[in-house]
């Protein structure tokens, strides 16, 4: 038994009813625009690659059609970030996923998941390492009411040769 | 009258009797473990607890106008939090006994027979919209893995987040011929995807890099309709320009 629901402005929520001893599964997937999804920083600073990511030209149920990019930047000198916002936290505990892009992912990225009103999971992930893919960004530890996903510009390979872009496309939140 | 005291005697041993079986019982409770409490009792516990550190404990804004725990307030609900995801999982996952499957798929892909690994938690598989599920570990050379409990199958491998805190660069005098990359790379999957050799020619390949650093095979089908929000199953292998590998993925049906 399975009941789903879909905003093409970047939000599904699923709901499955499994024979778990848990509560009833559900899926939430934020894409990198709509209402849940806020970018901070110089515009300039902004890339976009039209038609990649997981909306861009894996999903068709979804939008934006676009993944957007940043080089990354010395930490003490992060400007741009980006936050996706879950509108109603499960109150359960949840894995969190980002999809990496095929495109413009080469950084050591650094994220933060808010979660249980008041606690923050800050860890790193090898966009390099991944292509057009789901990866865990808490190493399979789940969280209770994961509320908000925060990828910024900070990136600890910067400095090290080479040019680092970290990439912004969907989050998935499932329990 | 006999009869009257013979009655006392009788119903003076069912009270004595009565009362030993009380006393007996009352005894054996005191010694019982209490009921385990169910998911949702852990739950509204752990979020009861967060709740009163919010209206009492050490409470401080960050950069982005968030309000977080920090001090006591901030270890209190970490332990209890760890605690509780610890419990649930323990009740929804298999059992330790049960996941030796796993742990050899692992070592038999990695061709590393004392690879230390540490089991996380069972999670939702991100590739399916069917409420399958993952199991977690982590190497001791910073590597995540997923596995399929339902077959004992490798679902992915790759770096763990927090790990690679320095970019994997390989100059010119390390660099292997694509070729060679691209040999490399089937004969992984062959081994390490049942079937792989007989359906690769059904499959959809791809190759590709990023920066000339690292190379990505993928091998998608396309053949099955999926439910909207799932990607074609794909076997993926992603080698770095010298030939260590970065990631594997593995979601064919």
């Amino acid at each position: 038994m399975r009941t789903k629901m879909m905003f093409i402005s970047g939000l599904l929520s699923l709901v499955v009813s499994a024979a778990l001893a848990a509560p009833t599964q559900a899926v939430t997937v934020l894409a990198n625009g709509g209402s849940y999804f806020r970018a901070s920083g110089p515009i300039q600073y902004w890339h976009f690659d039209a038609g990649e990511g997981y909306c861009g030209h894996l999903a068709s149920w979804c939008s934006p059609s676009h993944m957007q990019w940043t080089y990354s930047m010395d930490p003490l000198h992060s400007s741009n970030w980006a936050m996706w916002t879950v509108p109603t936290p499960e109150m359960y505990y949840s894995a969190v996923y980002a999809f990496i892009p095929r495109r413009d992912a080469t950084a050591l990225a650094f994220y933060s998941t808010g979660y249980g009103y008041a606690s923050e999971r800050q860890t790193t992930v090898n966009q390099n390492a991944y292509y057009d893919q789901w990866v865990g960004l808490n190493s399979g530890q789940k969280l209770y009411r994961v509320g908000t996903v925060v990828l910024d510009d900070n990136n600890q390979w910067f400095g090290k040769s080479g040019v680092y872009r970290v990439a912004f496309d969907e989050i998935k939140i499932e329990n | 009258m006999r009869y009257s005291k013979i009655i006392a005697a009788f119903g003076a041993l069912v009270v004595v009797a009565g009362a030993s079986t009380l006393a007996v019982t009352a005894n054996a409770m005191k010694h019982m473990a209490p009921a385990p409490k169910s998911i949702k009792q852990l739950i509204g516990e752990l979020d009861d607890a967060i709740r009163r550190e919010l209206d009492s404990g050490c409470v401080e804004t960050d950069a982005k106008g968030g309000k977080k725990l920090c001090g006591a307030a901030k270890e209190k609900i970490d332990r209890l939090h760890e605690e509780t995801a610890a419990e649930i999982d323990a009740r929804t996952s298999r059992l330790p006994g049960d996941r030796a499957g796993d742990l050899r798929a692992i070592k038999k892909f990695r061709g590393l027979d004392r690879l230390p690994l540490t089991y996380n938690s069972t999670s939702s598989n991100p590739y399916r919209d069917d409420g399958s599920a993952i199991e977690s570990y982590v190497d001791d050379q910073g590597n995540e893995y997923w596995v399929d409990p339902s077959a004992d199958r490798l679902v992915q491998m790759g770096p763990h987040a927090g790990s690679d805190q320095a970019p994997h660069q390989v100059g010119q005098e390390n660099r292997l011929p694509v070729k060679e990359l691209r040999d490399r790379a089937i004969s992984l999957a062959d081994g390490a995807v049942d079937g792989f050799a007989a359906r690769r020619s059904s499959l959809h390949p791809l190759e590709d890099n990023k920066d000339k650093q690292i190379y990505f095979f993928r091998w998608d089908d396309f053949s099955a309709p999926l439910k909207e929000s799932e990607l074609p199953p794909f076997v993926q292998v992603a080698l770095y320009a010298d030939g260590t590998l970065a990631s594997f993925t593995n979601t064919l049906r």
